[in-house]
C-alpha cells in the first residue's frame, strides 16, 4: 500500500515537473532550473522556522520567494556587465544554497530536515503524510499539492500559451507588439519554484533538475511542435518515474537517485532510435 | 595563541588548513580561465559528475581487495573519469542532435549526480565497513582531510601550477583568441585538452573538502571577484588564487572548530562576501566608482549647460562686458529643473563666472573663452 503511494507520489512529481520543463529547455534555462531548484532551500527553511509545520503553504511561498530572489540576483548581476550571464548563475545558488545548509546544520540537524533527505528527497516519509479533518483520513498530503501543482502548471501553459511561445521563440516580435516579456518570465520562474519546491519532498533539491530537462530534451529530439513535445515529455516523464521505481526497489536505493538514471536511460534509447531512423531515412 | 600553536602541530587542523589552502589557490588560479572561457557552469557539470566515479571506485576497491580501504587516489582517479566522461558527452550531444548546450550539460549533470545518488543509497543502507566518509563529498568536511589526502591535494596542485607557469603563454593566448593561436601553429587541440584536464583536476582536489554540490562556487566565485579589480590576466590569476586561499583556509578553519557546520557552505559563504565587496568597491569597475563617477559626470554636463546659456544670452542680447544676467532666467531655459545657483556658486568658484549683485551672473573672459571652446568642440565639458 505505502509503496503504491510512493509510485503515484513520484508520478505526479514527474507529471508535475514535465509540463514547465518543455519550456525550461526551450528557453534554453536548463541551468536556470538547477540553480532555482538549489534556491528554494533557504526559502523553504526560514519559512518553516516560522511556521514550525513542515506541510503549512507558506513553505511553498517562502520556497517561491527565495527561488524568484535568485532570478533576480543574477539578472542584477549580469545587467551590471561585470559579469557573465553563465558566471552569475554559478555566483548566486552557491550562496543561497550554503545559507540554507547551513541553517540546516545549525538549527534543526534534530528537527523533521537533514541535509541528506533535502538533497535526495524522502518519498516515503510523504507518501506516509497524511491529510486528515475532523478524523477522516484522505490520504498522502502530497497527493493534493503535487495535484494543485500539476493543475496550476496545466491553466498557466492553457491561458499564456500564446504569449510564452511568442517570447520563446521571437522575444524581439513580442517586445514590438506590445507583450511584457519580463513580466512573463517572472511569472514563468514563479512556476518553476513553486514546481520545485512541491516535488522536493519526492524528487529531493538536486535531482528536481532531472525530472525538469531529461523528459523535456527526449521529446525535443524528435517532435516538431510545443504542444506534441509537452506530450512527449510527460509520457517519458511517466515512463522514468515507474521504471525508476522498480529499479529502486529492486536494488533496494533511493528512488529519486532511480528516477533519474532511468530519465537518462529513456534518453539514451530514444537518441539511439532517432539517429538510427536518420541514417536509414 | 595556542590557535595559532595548533595550526602547525594539531594534527587534524594543519591538513585542514594546508589541504584548503592549496585547493583554493589551484581552484582560484584554474577558475579564472574557466570564467573567461565561459565555462564557469561545466565547472558545476564536472563536480557533480564526479560522484559516481567516486562511489564507482569505492565499489571496485571493495569487491577487489575484499576491504574498504578508502585510498584517496582510487577515489580522485573514479572522480577525474566521470568528471571527464560527462563534459565529453555534453559536448558531443550538442554536436549530434539538436540539444543545445544547456539542456546538455543539465541531462549530463542530472543523470550522473542521480546514478552518484542511486550508488551511493545502495550502499548506505547495505553493511559495508568504511561507507560512511562517502557522504562528506557531497557537502565537505574539511575535517576528514587525512595526511596522505593532504600529500594527493599537494602533489596534483603543484603538477597543476607546474604546467601553468611552463604554458603560460600558451594558456594566454589560448583563451583570449583560439583561432589565431591556431594558426601560429599551436595545436590548440592539445592545448585545449590540458586546459579542460588542469580544470578539472583542480575541481576534483576540492571535492572532499567543499563538497560535488558547491564546487562550483570555487570555481567562479574567486574568479569573478578578482576580475573587477584588474583587466591583466596575470594579476587577475593572483589574485583569484589569494581569495581561493584565503576563503578556503579561514572556512576549513572555522568549520573545524564549530561543531556540525560543513566547510562547503562556509567557504563559499565567505567567497560571496569577498565577490560582493569587489564588486561594491574596486576602484575602476566598481558599482560605487560608477555611481560616484556618474554624479561627477552629470555635475559636468550642468555646469557646462549653465555656462553655455549665460554664453547664449550675452550674444542674443549683444551684451556689454559687464552686463549680467539673472539666474531666474536661466532657470527658466530647460525642462529638467536643477539648482541653477549651486552651479553658478561652483562656476564662480572656478573663476568662469562672476556675481554682480544680487541674482545676477556675468560671464568673465575666461568664461568666456571655455563657453566658445565648448560650443566649437561640442563634447568636451569642463
Amino acid at each position: 500500500m505505502i509503496s503504491l503511494m510512493v509510485l503515484l507520489i513520484g508520478l505526479l512529481t514527474a507529471i508535475a515537473c514535465a509540463i514547465p520543463g518543455s519550456y525550461l529547455v526551450l528557453r534554453r534555462m536548463s541551468m536556470m532550473s538547477d540553480a532555482i531548484s538549489h534556491s528554494v532551500l533557504p526559502g523553504i527553511i526560514i519559512a518553516f522556522l516560522i511556521v514550525l509545520d513542515r506541510s503549512s503553504p507558506l513553505i511553498i511561498i517562502g520556497a517561491a520567494l527565495s527561488g524568484l530572489l535568485m532570478v533576480y540576483l543574477t539578472e542584477l548581476i549580469s545587467r551590471s556587465k561585470l559579469v557573465k550571464t553563465d558566471a552569475s548563475i554559478g555566483l548566486v545558488f552557491p550562496g543561497l544554497f550554503s545559507i540554507g545548509v547551513i541553517l540546516i546544520s545549525m538549527q534543526m540537524s534534530s528537527v523533521h530536515f537533514h541535509e541528506h533527505s533535502v538533497l535526495v528527497g524522502d518519498i516515503t516519509l510523504s507518501a506516509l503524510n497524511n491529510l486528515v479533518i475532523d478524523g477522516v483520513d484522505y490520504g498522502p498530503k502530497s497527493f493534493y499539492i503535487l495535484g494543485s501543482v500539476i493543475l496550476i502548471n496545466l491553466l498557466f501553459i492553457i491561458i499564456f500559451f500564446k504569449e510564452l511561445n511568442l517570447t520563446t521563440f521571437d522575444p524581439q516580435l513580442s517586445e514590438v507588439l506590445g507583450f511584457k516579456n519580463l513580466t512573463l518570465h517572472y511569472l514563468f520562474m514563479t512556476i518553476v519554484s513553486i514546481t520545485a519546491v512541491a516535488s522536493f519532498d519526492a524528487a529531493g533539491s538536486i535531482l528536481v533538475i532531472a525530472l525538469f530537462i531529461v523528459p523535456a530534451a527526449t521529446a525535443h529530439l524528435f517532435t516538431r511542435t510545443v504542444i506534441n513535445m509537452i506530450i512527449w515529455a510527460i509520457i517519458f516523464a511517466i515512463i522514468s518515474s515507474i521504471s525508476g521505481f522498480y529499479l529502486s526497489i529492486y536494488f533496494d536505493a533511493a528512488v529519486s537517485g532511480g528516477i533519474a538514471v532511468m530519465c537518462g536511460v529513456v534518453f539514451l534509447i530514444t537518441l539511439t532510435l532517432v539517429k538510427l531512423k536518420a541514417i536509414r531515412a | 595563541m595556542e590557535f595559532i600553536h595548533d595550526i602547525f602541530f594539531d594534527y587534524t587542523i594543519r591538513n585542514v588548513a594546508l589541504g584548503s589552502s592549496i585547493l583554493g589557490i589551484v581552484a582560484g588560479a584554474f577558475g579564472s580561465f574557466a570564467f573567461l572561457r565561459r565555462e564557469s557552469l561545466a565547472g558545476d557539470v564536472v563536480a557533480h559528475s564526479a560522484l559516481p566515479g567516486i562511489v564507482l571506485a569505492f565499489l571496485l576497491g571493495f569487491f577487489i581487495t575484499g576491504s574498504s580501504s578508502k585510498n584517496s587516489l582510487v577515489l580522485i582517479l573514479g572522480a577525474t573519469i566521470t568528471g571527464f566522461l560527462s563534459m565529453h558527452f555534453s559536448s558531443r550531444l550538442m554536436n549530434i542532435s539538436k540539444i543545445k548546450s544547456d539542456s546538455s550539460m543539465g541531462i549530463m549533470l542530472a543523470v550522473f549526480f542521480g546514478l552518484g545518488i542511486f550508488l551511493l543509497s545502495l550502499i548506505q543502507r547495505r553493511n559495508i565497513p568504511g561507507k560512511s566518509g562517502l557522504q562528506d563529498y557531497i557537502f565537505g568536511s574539511a575535517s576528514t582531510l587525512t595526511h596522505s589526502d593532504v600529500n594527493i591535494i599537494l602533489i596534483f596542485g603543484a603538477l597543476t601550477l607546474m604546467s601553468l607557469f611552463i604554458f603560460w603563454k600558451e594558456f594566454k593566448l589560448h583563451t583570449f583568441d583560439r583561432t589565431y593561436a591556431h594558426s601560429l601553429g599551436f595545436n590548440s587541440k592539445l592545448l585545449d585538452t590540458m586546459m579542460v584536464s588542469s580544470i578539472v583536476i583542480a575541481i576534483i582536489i576540492g571535492l572532499q573538502s567543499v563538497g560535488v554540490i558547491l564546487m562550483v562556487a570555487m570555481i567562479v566565485t574567486p574568479a569573478a571577484a578578482a576580475r573587477q579589480w584588474t583587466n591583466k590576466l596575470s594579476t587577475m590569476v593572483i589574485i583569484s588564487a589569494f581569495i581561493g586561499l584565503v576563503a578556503g583556509l579561514s572556512g576549513a578553519l572555522i568549520s573545524a572548530s564549530v561543531q556540525k557546520l560543513p566547510t562547503g557552505p562556509v567557504i563559499v559563504l565567505l567567497l560571496v562576501l569577498i565577490f560582493v565587496i569587489s564588486i561594491l568597491f574596486s576602484p575602476n569597475r566598481g558599482l560605487i566608482a560608477e555611481l560616484i563617477k556618474n554624479i561627477a559626470r552629470k555635475q559636468r554636463i550642468r555646469l557646462s549647460l549653465v555656462l553655455v546659456d549665460l554664453y547664449q544670452l550675452k550674444i542674443h542680447h549683444n551684451d556689454d562686458y559687464n552686463v549680467g544676467h539673472s539666474a531666474k532666467v536661466l532657470l527658466t531655459m530647460h525642462e529638467q529643473k536643477f539648482n541653477v545657483r549651486k552651479s553658478l556658486i561652483i562656476l564662480a568658484e572656478l573663476g568662469l563666472v562672476r556675481n554682480m549683485n544680487g541674482d545676477v551672473w556675468v560671464l568673465t573672459d575666461k568664461g568666456l573663452k571655455k563657453a566658445e571652446s565648448i560650443l566649437l568642440t561640442k563634447g568636451e565639458l569642463i
